[in-house]
């Protein structure tokens, strides 16, 4: 009993007498970085911050002040944690980088080698590793950051925002640090991260006359490739949706494909004066990779199976008939084939790089033979060869079923 | 020790939560199994294949427990090796379980200074946590395991909890191939190195007497292991799914880093705030009952109210704690840090047992006629 | 002192016991046949009509002899009596005592009756459904109020008289068969090592009996309503009744009861289940959550959701107080208005409110003294006190380590203490029954029929069986098992 009075009375005495002593800091004494920036400034590392100043939430009717919700703060270094500590005497606040949405890395250091700058990432307390890792394509970090043509006050929540929507489209590569990582450990699969991309918007009120200040806005479309650590190039939307296809991270998105001629209707009235393509919407995909070897040279096959629903069908043809349906899910699996097939011949021409993880593949299905072979595993995958087969599945038709411009047969 | 009143008796249910909440503990702290060969994607056989070699390293301590189901441990040493024989072993045990303490305690300091507080000094974060021990470890056993009743099942949910949001960043293929690259030889000698660490045994022997079943032994030790090897394994192979083996290999404390992956929808995150919370609470329970069972080694050799040592056993343990973490990290550098624990253990799970087994052998009419 | 045969003797003696305090009064007359006597009562503490009407109008026209006084007035408790004192210990009880010239022996006679409040609703443990009455001031009644609830011959009081000078009625009430012998042999021992000079309120008893004085948390509960108590001894508990005052004790008592009502009882089990899951978290919401807010704000920042932590951050710019100081003062301020209103008068009470909600939440946010944020976590704070009446006396100080403590290092102080408070709980023993029963130790059967949720009544078939584990079934179920 009398142990339990001296207990409580030391742990208040120490709760009242060491407040604050350590560790703790106010809430008005952090800097709240939102998005990182990494460059390469001749030999050093130049970081940029973008910290939000929370004032902006108090002040009333939103009105925001110039240069908007945000700072933004550099510091340069030999490497990326002296860059942060030269922050310290330059900003009045300490850079708190827990909630860092993204990270974007410039383009020049990212040829050169990022692999050995992210080691501060993973080492720091404060870093999240489900933080997205971005290139700004053929730019610095810094010149793609403060840019917000979308209607989030905060430029940050804006790359996010772009970042969260690719599973509606999926011509972007979505990665974060701890992705990231694990592809960089994998043997036999390169890693790649999303692109960046700073464009001019066009003009859109055409009174106005052209100025020389120019809105832009940013792009997240692509992906990049890198050779252990280094960035070598670039994929364009459409193979970096291949891309997604072949590591199965499709959520979402439209899939779209000339449409086939219909078998049983007549001679259209209207004829194609352009050309007829239609859209699936991916409701889901599923893909399975499998590696094989056929006299001794190895065969790559992915195996797609897609449950969609009919987004836009333009061209005639009756999709209530059960044949003409099953013709479109042909064409929807063919138009993705090609996609893939085309993305897969540029890597193995272009780059020569396993990005897809078939080196896993062969890992998991040859464990042996791996020993052996993968050393030289980019090689042997620019030189395989590749099946695709992909099944869809239509499970839907929208709320209307044969095209608007078709009379429905009696 | 044949005079502990009904009262102070634990249930087997308690003791269960506690051995299993103790082994629990080591995982999630950090992944010894991962260090050790053959450290590749086969780790959780490695894990599974554990189990009947901890079964064949625990049954001496196990037989001489059922055997002297009222005495604990250096109770049993004494009666079996004699008197001078019988303090030396218990000088030894005393010594194991404090290290033990000194360990956890070590380990302890290091995950809250890099991961939550890395200016605050040792000794508060030290004290911080003796302080809650001495607390505890005085109200005795009973109330320990009561403490544990109501802990422990918290813990083990938050640890299905994590296991189950993560479900999103798993990568099933982690897993592959099974067995491929690593050998059976390699397989076997992870697995005897995890299965000589299963050091709670000796703190089941401790408390053989406080049972309120005594008979129970045998059940509440495979109870306990099934129920601790079981979340161990799935915490390895939650960890491994969803950070990689060669990542797992780099971080120092998996579980922690698999947490703060964690996230319902998008933006609720910030689970690692529960799992410290329930990492912290399991620590608290098993560090008050390492104090408690080094003090009540030292009350069978010196004969005074384990209470009296409490306090000594760790102010001891703060300053060792202080002179050692100030000087160097202890999981960072693990190799010289593995083979001393490692060698510590053989010595304490499987040699001194062996050699008490066959002395009873040797002794065991006399004994008998002893006990008569 | 023996009484003398001397009517004037009598006299003499009563009044000196009393140091002729002036509200005893003596009243001399004389029957018919000529007998001499005395009627001595306090004032105020008798019905006087009854008296006159009962007493002294009988005995005068018709007493002979005084042995035959029994036979002559129309009173239910008449008593004789041979010694002066006791005569004088029952005069306080609002007796009257009646002696007559040439018998050694005293009379007392039951004509009590004073002031008293009506049975009405008590303030603490409103209901929406179920009775509404409360036990009053008076012991007799609340005694009455019990035997109301259960007619049976196994109820049983047993009376006590503590205080040295307050001499107050103290009646442990059971229920034989079903009540601990244990429990009561204990409450029995503890009564009897009482020696104190007063005892007001039932709260000295509560203070007096308990099993762990120091703790924050009480092992006695206090109960204001009949049906309430009915309950608890249904369960094999046993209640203390004390003069003076409308709060009836129960022991021992478990901390489950903390967040069970009457009401639990009389609605519908899903709802009542609701009812106790929201009590279990605003019990650790109103513990944990400065705590936790303050621990998160200067520790943890990266467990808040950005979105959060921007709009905290806001509210925080230009707060001249560290988050700590803001946040104990917010409670200090808080505790202020609700004491005052509690205490104020019922018409001042709004004003409180008003001064209260606006001119300190409003304005200090205006004002830039403390920020928002603060504001509606102290609030949440309150309003989960309030659902459990039972526990504030607990929880107020808790509460402030937990935040001191936060403060300090954050969530591994706060785990540090939340460990060290349920280590003294789950050392308590209320009687010899285990505290935190059932959680601790665990009693599957207890905790999923009572404890976080309040299973059908026709499920319920066993009393609790930490406090009596001999004669447990309740009932035998209309239907199920």
């Amino acid at each position: 009993m009398k142990w339990n009075t001296i207990f409580l009375i030391v742990c208040t005495m120490l709760g009242i007498f060491l407040i604050g002593c350590w560790n703790a800091r106010e809430l008005n004494e952090l800097g709240i970085s939102l998005v990182m920036g990494l460059d390469e400034e001749g030999d050093d590392i130049l970081l940029t911050a973008e910290v939000v100043d929370p004032s902006f939430t108090q002040k009333d009717g939103g009105s925001v002040g110039q240069g908007g919700p945000v700072k933004y703060v550099q510091g340069t270094g030999c490497n990326v944690f002296e860059a942060f500590r030269d922050v310290v005497l330059k900003f009045d606040r300490r850079l708190f980088v827990s909630h860092n949405k993204v990270v974007i890395i410039g383009e020049d250091l990212a040829k050169n080698g990022v692999a050995e700058h992210i080691d501060e990432l993973f080492r720091d307390r404060e870093q999240r590793e489900t933080a997205h890792v971005l290139i700004a394509k053929g730019a610095k970090a810094y010149e793609v950051m403060g840019i917000s043509s979308g209607l989030e006050s905060i430029p940050a929540n804006y790359i996010s925002n772009l970042i969260k929507n690719i599973k509606e489209n999926p011509k972007a590569m979505d990665m974060n640090m701890i992705e990231n990582l694990k592809h960089f450990y994998h043997e036999g699969h390169q890693s790649i991260m999303g692109v960046i991309e700073k464009r001019g918007i066009g003009q859109i009120d055409k009174m106005v006359e052209e100025t020389d200040i120019q809105d832009y806005e940013l792009s997240i479309i692509g992906s990049a490739i890198f050779d252990e650590g280094s960035l070598v190039g670039y994929l364009n939307g459409n193979d970096t949706k291949a891309l997604n296809f072949i590591m199965d991270r499709i959520e979402g998105g439209i899939i779209t494909f000339p449409t086939p001629d219909s078998a049983l209707g007549s001679k259209s009235e209207f004829s194609s004066k352009h050309r007829e393509l239609s859209s699936v919407v991916i409701i889901n995909s599923k893909t399975k990779n499998d590696v094989k070897i056929k006299d001794g040279n190895v065969v790559l096959s992915t195996k797609i199976r897609l449950r969609g629903s009919i987004g836009e069908v333009v061209g005639n043809i009756d999709i209530s008939k059960e044949e003409n349906l099953k013709q479109m899910e042909k064409a929807c699996s063919k138009s993705i084939e090609e996609g893939i097939k085309t993305a897969i011949t540029k890597v193995q021409k272009q780059f020569g790089l396993d990005v897809f993880g078939y080196g896993l593949v062969f890992h998991r299905k040859y464990p042996k033979k791996w020993m052996g072979i993968k050393e030289n595993w980019d090689q042997v995958f620019s030189k395989a060869d590749f099946e695709v087969e992909v099944k869809t599945d239509i499970i839907r038709t929208g709320l209307i079923n044969t095209p608007v411009i078709r009379k429905k047969e009696r | 020790m044949n005079n502990i009143g009904k009262k102070d008796r634990v249930s087997c249910y308690q003791v269960v939560l506690l051995i299993t909440v103790y082994e629990v503990m080591t995982r999630l702290t950090y992944l010894s199994v991962a260090s050790i060969p053959p450290a590749n994607q086969d780790m959780w056989i490695v894990s599974l294949t554990s189990i009947p070699y901890i079964i064949l390293f625990c049954s001496p301590l196990l037989y001489l427990g059922n055997r002297f189901n009222n005495l604990t441990l250096l109770g049993y040493a004494n009666r079996i090796m004699g008197r001078i024989l019988g303090k030396i072993i218990g000088i030894f045990y005393t010594i194991f379980l404090f290290i033990g303490l000194m360990l956890l305690l070590g380990v302890l300091v290091e995950i809250l200074n890099s991961s939550l507080f890395p200016e605050t000094p040792t000794y508060v974060t030290a004290s911080i946590m003796l302080i809650t021990c001495i607390y505890i470890s005085y109200g005795g056993f009973k109330n320990m395991a009561r403490l544990g009743e109501i802990t422990i099942p918290f813990v083990i949910i938050m640890i299905f909890l994590f296991i189950a949001l993560g479900y999103k960043n798993y990568d099933f293929k982690e897993l592959l191939p099974v067995l491929k690259d690593s050998t059976y030889k390699q397989i076997n000698a992870g697995a005897i190195n995890i299965g000589i660490r299963f050091s709670e045994i000796t703190i089941l022997a401790m408390m053989t007497p406080y049972l309120e079943v005594r008979e129970d032994l045998n059940r509440i030790f495979f109870r306990s292991l099934m129920y601790s090897m079981g979340i161990s394994i799935l915490i390895v192979v939650a960890v491994q799914l969803s950070l990689g083996i060669e990542f797992v290999k780099h971080i120092n404390f998996p579980f922690l880093t698999f947490t703060r992956l964690l996230a319902l929808g998008r933006d609720i995150q910030g689970f690692d705030s529960l799992y410290i919370i329930s990492w912290i609470m399991g620590n608290v329970i098993k560090i008050s009952g390492y104090l408690y069972f080094t003090t009540l080694a030292l009350e069978e050799i010196i004969g005074r109210r384990n209470q009296d040592f409490i306090i000594p056993v760790s102010v001891i343990a703060l300053i060792l704690i202080i002179l050692i973490k100030d000087r160097r990290p202890i999981l960072a550098a693990t190799r010289s840090m593995q083979r001393f624990m490692f060698i510590l253990s053989v010595i304490a799970i499987l040699i001194i047992p062996l050699i008490m087994l066959v002395a009873y052998f040797f002794r065991r009419n006399s004994l008998k006629q002893g006990k008569g | 002192m023996m009484i003398s045969k001397k009517v004037d003797q009598n006299k003499l003696n009563i009044s000196d016991i009393f140091h002729n305090t002036s509200d005893l009064i003596i009243h001399e007359f004389e029957t018919n046949f000529g007998i001499r006597a005395i009627a001595c009562y306090i004032e105020g503490l008798i019905d006087k009509n009854l008296m006159d009407r009962d007493v002294l109008k009988p005995l005068i026209s018709g007493l002979n002899k005084p042995k035959n006084i029994k036979k002559i007035i129309f009173v239910s408790q008449v008593k004789e009596m041979d010694s002066m004192e006791d005569i004088a210990t029952q005069l306080n009880y609002g007796k009257v005592a009646l002696f007559f010239e040439g018998n050694n022996m005293g009379y007392t006679i039951e004509l009590n009756q004073w002031e008293k409040r009506a049975v009405e609703e008590p303030n603490s443990g409103a209901v929406v459904r179920g009775p509404k009455e409360g036990f009053i001031e008076d012991i007799v009644t609340n005694k009455s109020l019990l035997r109301r609830k259960i007619r049976s011959s196994n109820l049983i009081f047993e009376d006590y008289t503590l205080g040295k000078q307050t001499n107050t009625q103290i009646s442990l009430a059971y229920i034989k068969g079903i009540v601990n012998e244990n429990v009561l042999k204990e409450v029995r021992k503890r009564l009897g090592g009482i020696d104190i000079d007063s005892i007001l309120e039932s709260g000295y008893i509560e203070e007096l009996i308990e099993d762990s004085p120091l703790s924050l948390f009480t092992t006695v509960s206090n109960i204001e309503k009949p049906d309430v108590v009915a309950g608890k001894i249904l369960e094999g508990r046993v209640a203390i009744f004390v003069d003076g005052t409308p709060h009836v004790l129960t022991v021992p008592r478990l901390i489950v009861e903390g967040f069970m009502t009457s009401e639990d009882y009389y609605l519908r089990p899903y709802f009542a289940s609701f009812l106790r899951i929201l009590r279990v978290i605003s019990l650790i919401l109103t513990i944990y959550l400065p705590g936790v807010f303050v621990a998160l704000q200067l520790y943890h920042q990266e467990m808040i959701p950005t979105v959060l932590l921007i709009s905290m951050a806001g509210a925080r710019e230009g707060v001249p107080l560290p988050v700590v100081l803001e946040t104990l003062l917010m409670i200090i301020v808080l505790s202020l208005i609700k004491e005052s209103g509690l205490r104020l008068p019922k018409n001042f009470g709004s004003t409180v409110g008003i001064v209260g909600a606006l001119i300190l939440g409003e304005s200090a946010v205006r004002a830039g003294i403390v920020s928002g944020v603060t504001i509606i976590i102290v609030s949440i704070v309150a309003i989960s006190e309030f659902i459990i009446p039972e526990m504030v006396q607990s929880i107020a100080l808790y509460r402030i380590i937990i935040l001191l403590l936060g403060s300090f290092a954050g969530l591994y102080g706060i785990t540090c203490g939340f460990m060290v408070i349920t280590a003294q709980i789950v050392s308590i023993d209320s009687f010899g029954v285990p505290y935190l029963w059932p959680l601790a130790p665990m009693d599957w059967q207890g905790t999923k029929k009572d404890v976080f949720v309040r299973a059908p009544l026709w499920r319920n078939i066993f009393r609790p069986r930490a406090i009596e584990r001999r004669n447990i079934k309740r009932q035998t179920p209309p239907w199920g098992k």
